[in-house]
């Protein structure tokens, strides 16, 4: 096992390439870095200049006066092996090459990453890339990338991915959520994943105290065996989501030709997954969404779903999702009956799922949802609450964020939310913030989130 | 000649097919391999000649079915390298007779090892097990809907060996085919415990170095389960390359 420290948690970094030209990568990741908060020296390197905004530059990597951890290299592709050989004869512990241009393109530049790969192996530089976005790291204010992130929400979810462009534009679609953003604490974009790999990153997480949960989106895995052994390990400790596509023999050619990924038989791969407890997710919907529950949810007692809901159709929807997606019906108490009983009229028995609907004619908006939701919360036969609700102006009152808050936090118990349609429905999601309950769009996908949320942490 | 070898002898038996050059063990070959590792299989013995073959009907007891062997024919049915049901000595000789004229027009580079004379027994429902070793993942088991279908059905599922007892259920439950252990249409429920006896026996050969370096898979298809316990009707052993 080796420590890859030096190239995600750097206490200096260099860039070669940097420059002062905001149209060009090599100006943007630098401008991104000088202006990310990272604490540690930050080293332009550039043959021509002598200062990149407002930072001493130097020409050569030989000539920077302190140890430098972590290189990045934005040059051109016929420039990177020799910067490379700059850092092995520095001796940078880390290189993340941005550059495209090499095994995901053509012969010849497979030819090119195989010498980096031997220089890597015999120098034991830890290399990230070629054909990368970059690396975030939220924790030591590291915003190694040429995408312009915005802002960070810091948090516990850590990201190892091996693509291209894709990790970027995940990134900034979290972060331009002006709600329910995902809490992020690294994002470690491999490219052609030339080096370090998904069972050095498990490794580093483990011991990692930001990162709480992982999520891989990795299009080849370097070791089966080794990595399905230290997942196993790892996720007894912190959940992992896996997003690996090509489960069809032509998105497993796709993938050879994005990331120039060998083919892993799928079958095999999804049994061994499931043998070794690693959740599996299909697109970057599911992935997000498992994620998001895993960050903002304690781990469930079990699968029981207790289901309430302001729509009878909803219920019955989410009650088919739920055992689809292999979780049970939760049976309720009859302490929990009897107070449900208490806003319904007397001829509607309750049920699981539990429409509560015309107790919002019966008890009024408020008192319809603090019985509804709250006896669901309450029963101990309930491991998991999906609330499907209707948001239009009649069932609106004030205090929803608060009630649902008190709720979460009083039983602490996964909860997952969907709120439809009406007047109300921004406020009431807005009112969540912070309140650690995930929202999301449509029943499937918070069904499929406590589903990812049992698989990945029982 | 009996196609039981001594047990022990598995790594012999090995090495000669590849010194002969072989591809994989012939049926009865594969067959040995697996009654050494305590999985049934029909009781047979492998004749040279017509004649033997029907001594050999008498021996066994009809019905008994008859089978080409080569080490090369790998896929019996489509060279009609197979005959059954088989009631008389004379319609096993004559059964001997049309299986080396039916592989000579077909493939005339294949010379007959001699013919497998078998206890025929029916196929009640067929499965496929299988154990692999695979260049990433290392042994890998599988278990499934055997027969012609299952390419076309795909209800079969992986698990990594060494299996645990709830890697050994995953496989007996995951996919909806195998509800039809459980007994389908009147049928009783199988004999798991056979079953899964088998599972492990077969997964255990990754622990056993001598076998598990020379071989790349091994496939027992149709494998037949019921609640008697099992049968493995066809065997094929694949040597390492």
């Amino acid at each position: 096992m080796r420590d890859i420290t030096p190239l995600i948690s750097p206490r200096s970094i260099a860039v070669i390439g940097a420059s002062a030209n905001l149209t060009k990568s090599g100006g943007v990741l630098f401008h991104n870095l000088l202006n990310g908060g990272f604490k540690g020296p930050l080293y332009p390197i550039n043959r021509s200049a002598g200062e990149i905004m407002g930072q001493k530059a130097y020409p050569a990597l030989a000539e920077v006066p302190g140890q430098v951890d972590l290189v990045y290299i934005v040059l051109p592709q016929a420039h990177v092996e020799e910067a490379i050989k700059q850092c092995v004869a520095a001796k940078a512990r880390a290189a993340c090459i941005i550059t495209a241009g090499f095994s995901e393109a053509s012969d010849k530049g497979r030819a090119d990453e195989g010498r980096l790969r031997e220089i890597a192996a015999q120098s034991g530089l830890l290399m990230a890339g070629p054909n990368t976005i970059g690396m975030v790291n939220a924790d030591c204010g590291m915003m190694g990338s040429f995408v312009n992130f915005p802002r960070w929400e810091k948090g516990g979810v850590s990201f190892f991915t091996q693509t291209g462009i894709f990790t970027g534009a995940v990134m900034l679609n979290v972060m331009s959520a002006e709600t329910q953003r995902l809490p992020v604490s690294k994002s470690i974009d491999v490219g052609n994943k030339i080096d370090v790999d998904e069972v050095d990153f498990l490794n580093f997480a483990a011991t990692d105290p930001e990162t709480k949960v992982i999520g891989l989106y990795i299009e080849s895995i370097a070791n089966p065996r080794l990595f399905l052994e230290t997942a196993r390990k790892v996720r007894q400790k912190k959940p992992i989501v896996l997003l690996k596509p090509g489960r069809t023999k032509e998105g497993a050619r796709a993938s050879a030709s994005h990331t120039g990924s060998l083919a892993t038989d799928n079958e095999v791969l999804d049994g061994a997954l499931r043998q070794y407890g690693i959740v599996r997710a299909e697109d970057e919907v599911d992935f997000l969404n498992a994620l998001r529950a895993l960050a903002m949810l304690p781990k469930p007692a079990g699968k029981r779903v207790g289901i309430a809901t302001t729509s009878g159709a909803l219920g019955v929807i989410s009650t088919d999702l739920v055992v689809q997606d292999g979780l049970e019906l939760a049976r309720f108490e009859p302490k929990t009956i009897a107070a449900m009983r208490t806003i319904l009229p007397d001829w509607l028995e309750p049920a699981n799922p539990f429409d509560f609907w015309i107790g919002i004619d019966v008890k009024g908006p408020r008192e319809a949802h603090e019985v509804g939701l709250g006896a669901i919360f309450a029963d101990p036969n309930v491991d998991l609450v999906l609330c499907t609700l209707l948001a239009p102006a009649n069932a609106d009152f004030p205090g929803f964020g608060e009630l649902v808050r008190k709720l979460r936090q009083t039983h602490n118990k996964p909860v997952a939310m969907v709120i439809y349609g009406g007047s109300a429905r921004q406020r009431w999601i807005a009112e969540l913030e912070g309140a650690n309950v995930p929202v999301f769009n449509t029943t499937r996908e918070a069904a499929r989130a406590l589903s990812f949320l049992v698989q990945a942490t029982l | 000649m009996l196609t039981s070898s001594p047990s022990g002898d598995i790594a012999g038996l090995i090495a000669a097919a590849k010194a002969r050059g072989q591809a994989a063990l012939s049926e009865p070959d594969s067959k040995a391999l697996l009654r050494t590792l305590g999985i049934p299989v029909p009781p047979g013995r492998v004749v040279r000649s017509a004649a033997e073959a029907a001594l050999a009907v008498n021996a066994i007891g009809p019905p008994v079915v008859v089978k080409a062997v080569s080490p090369a024919l790998t896929h019996k049915t489509d060279s009609g390298g197979i005959v059954f049901p088989i009631e008389t000595p004379a319609a096993a000789a004559a059964a001997c007779d049309t299986i080396q004229a039916r592989v000579r027009s077909i493939r005339p580079d294949i010379v007959l090892d001699g013919f497998l004379i078998e206890a025929f027994r029916p196929a009640q429902s067929e499965w496929i097990l299988g154990l692999r070793m695979d260049p990433q993942f290392g042994a890998v088991v599988m278990f499934g809907l055997g027969g012609i279908y299952v390419d076309l059905l795909r209800q079969v599922t992986f698990r990594l060996a060494p299996l645990r007892e709830q890697d050994i259920e995953a496989l007996l439950t995951e996919k909806p085919a195998m509800r039809i252990l459980d007994g389908a249409r009147g049928g009783k429920p199988v004999d798991r415990d056979a079953l899964k006896a088998t599972i492990r026996a077969l997964s255990g050969v990754a622990e056993r170095s001598d076998i598990a370096a020379a071989i790349s898979e091994i496939e027992i298809n149709p494998l037949t389960v019921t609640e008697h316990g099992v049968l493995a009707l066809d065997a094929l052993v694949v040597l390492r390359s």
